[in-house]
């Protein structure tokens, strides 16, 4: 305690009498009168305390608050952390294969089938993965030639929206002697397009057919092109609100 | 009240003041983030916006889309994908319309590309094509594989993948010409049209063995050389040859047995690195020797055998064996004395010196076998001369030198 505090209880102390020896003891005035000029300047420090303390309370709670929504609106939090090389095992499921044709220059091999499956399969993956998150280290593995140019120059114009494959229908439409290029089409491609429009995330499926050309480069199927043909998409439905999610800018 | 009292009340007061404080911010908070209040629904509002685009446009160059719709003053999103990605544009709309001047995309995008429009929850959603310019340098070639056999029954295959100045790829059925310059100077031309993004072509092999250089063009456009080697396929029937004249059977000389110039049957000598294997069966042991070839000629080096005699060789190359090669060597020893006399502990068996066909001793290290009632001793010859004690016996000892008998026996006992 401050030496003006005990001077200030000596002052408050009651006297023997009975009666406090002071004179705004003795007096009616209002509290923060009667206490006198020193003790009105010790409320006015109570008062700032508390003020910072109730400052400092709602900090933390606003703080928590907003990592608490984030991490409610971020269901695919472990999604986006899920690189396109380890393939969850029920797209490699949801892959079928045409039969191949009779005109095809050579027979594909079982284990570059699965190979060129999981090129297709990771290409689309790490699609999401730059969508979602803007990540485009993976790209160059998994793209080539003009296709990878197509998702690094475009990789920053996502703007919130993505693309999540449900399935694919593949066949085979080329297969070089020397088992270097692979002519792909998908016959159905299966995908889940998502977009947000303020707060409120939008969905659909769409099915939709490409012509592809892969190329084994250093070991490692990678797309080289992709070409869209034809599309047909459910109407966009709501999905989810995102409270205090920041509407991305369409420009 | 007294003055303590005041204080403390002072005191509760702010208290109260703070707490209520928080609880004020706590409360708004859990109605805005938390709320569990009922809000209404949004719903995605269709069919009240429309589309006018092109129903195709060229790769590269700018078009205009517009939308109409009843949302005057309000922010109209116009999203085109692409396939590999998405461009936005907005424009406000105004006496209900909106009108968006795509500018040009110098980066891949052809096919169907969806024009995703939107005012707020109003969506859209149309198509129009991007159709691909022409072919431009370099293309895309890829070739393989890299060698053939050269017996008109072989092929390679070549890929061209042309694409525009974006990227790309070039209109289905667009004509590629491949050009094939063969090693006999003679060219050719083999024309595809792209189908499923690329073109190929198979380049059948000839009958002549050499490096086989391909191109490509579309129009103007051109791409880089690529090559593949015709090779000689499976060699024909060959003979072997050997050093004239033959080595004695010294049991150390190496001499040489190599192949004819092998070459199939188009006259196509075999690559450099072709695998031959002679295998050799004489008198004194078989033997299995590995060679490849340079030039078309497979040598081999063997060590002559040590004891005289008929060696029979044959060699194989790509499962074709060669016609047997016989080679009589004949002995390497031209007189080996041997002297038999007593000695202290046995008898004394001296021999030399031994000296060779070529008029000087025998190597050295030259082994002298001698045979003594059923029981051999061996001895190493040096200049020509080596000795041995044996156990007391009756009679001559048979001497081996090289396959080779003594040339004369003293018995000096």
């Amino acid at each position: 305690m401050t030496p003006n505090g005990r001077s200030l209880l000596r002052r408050l102390r009651p006297t023997p009498s009975g009666r406090a020896d002071s004179r705004a003891a003795r007096s009616d005035e209002p509290i923060l009168t009667a206490i006198g000029g020193r003790q009105r300047k010790k409320l006015l420090v109570r008062l700032g305390l508390a003020g910072i303390v109730g400052s400092v309370a709602l900090f933390v709670v606003v703080t928590s608050a907003g990592i608490m929504a984030s991490i409610t609106q971020a269901e695919e939090t472990s999604e986006i952390f899920t690189e396109a090389a380890e393939l969850p095992p029920d797209l490699i499921d949801a892959v079928t294969w045409h039969p191949d044709g009779e005109d095809l220059p050579r027979e594909m091999e079982p284990l570059t089938r699965e190979a060129v499956t999981a090129a297709w399969l990771r290409g689309w993956e790490q699609l999401r993965i730059v969508a979602e998150t803007g990540d485009t280290s993976g790209v160059e593995v998994n793209f080539s030639n003009s296709a990878r140019r197509g998702v690094l120059e475009q990789a920053d114009n996502w703007n919130g929206r993505s693309v999540q494959q449900l399935g694919h229908d593949l066949a085979l439409t080329f297969y070089s002697e020397d088992g270097q290029v692979v002519g792909l089409r998908a016959v159905e491609s299966r995908l889940k397009r998502t977009k947000h429009v303020g707060e409120v995330k939008l969905g659909r499926e769409t099915e939709e057919r490409y012509d592809a050309v892969l190329i084994l480069e250093d070991g490692n199927w990678r797309i080289q092109h992709w070409v869209r043909r034809s599309f047909a998409g459910e109407p966009w439905v709501v999905e989810t609100l995102d409270p205090g999610r920041v509407a991305p800018v369409d420009h | 009240m007294t003055s303590r009292n005041r204080i403390k009340l002072g005191n509760v007061a702010v208290a109260g003041l703070s707490l209520a404080t928080l609880v004020a911010v706590g409360v708004w908070l859990d109605r805005s983030v938390y709320s569990d209040e009922p809000v209404a629904p949004p719903v995605v509002i269709e069919g009240t916006l429309t589309v006018d685009a092109p129903s195709s446009a060229v790769a590269g160059e700018p078009f205009l889309v517009s939308l109409s719709g009843e949302y005057e003053g309000e922010i109209a999103s116009l999203v085109i994908d692409g396939g590999y990605g998405q461009r936005n544009l907005s424009a406000i709309m105004t006496d209900g319309v909106a009108t968006f001047e795509v500018p040009p995309w110098p980066h891949p995008e052809s096919g169907l590309v969806l024009l995703e429009a939107s005012v707020g929850l109003a969506q859209t959603t149309a198509t129009m094509e991007i159709a691909p310019g022409p072919a431009t340098d370099p293309l895309d070639i890829y070739l393989g594989p890299r060698t053939v056999v050269a017996d008109a029954n072989d092929f390679s295959m070549a890929v061209a993948i042309p694409k525009d100045r974006y990227g790309n790829p070039v209109s289905e059925g667009t004509p590629v010409d491949f050009s094939v310059n063969r090693s006999s100077g003679t060219s050719a031309t083999q024309a595809a049209p792209t189908s499923g993004l690329l073109a190929s072509v198979e380049i059948w092999s000839r009958t002549r063995a050499g490096r086989t250089r391909v191109g490509a063009s579309v129009g103007a456009a051109k791409g880089p050389e690529r090559s593949f080697l015709e090779v000689a396929g499976v060699p024909v029937a060959f003979d072997l040859g050997s050093t004239d004249p033959a080595p004695t059977a010294d049991g150390s000389t190496l001499f040489e047995v190599w192949t004819d110039v092998l070459h199939d049957e188009f006259g196509n000598v075999v690559p450099d690195g072709t695998v031959a294997y002679l295998r050799a069966a004489g008198s004194t042991s078989n033997r299995r020797l590995r060679g490849t070839s340079i030039d078309g000629v497979v040598t081999f080096v063997v060590e002559a055998p040590a004891e005289p005699g008929p060696a029979t060789f044959v060699a194989s190359a790509s499962g074709v064996a060669s016609e047997s090669l016989t080679i009589d060597f004949s002995a390497a020893v031209a007189r080996a004395p041997v002297t038999v006399s007593d000695h202290d502990d046995g008898v004394h068996v001296e021999i030399g010196r031994v000296v060779g066909t070529t008029g000087s001793y025998v190597p050295d290290g030259t082994v002298a076998l001698i045979n003594v009632e059923d029981t051999v001793y061996s001895v190493e010859l040096e200049l020509g001369r080596g000795s041995v004690v044996v156990p007391p016996f009756d009679g001559t000892p048979s001497v081996s030198i090289l396959g080779v008998g003594a040339t004369s026996i003293e018995d000096a006992r």
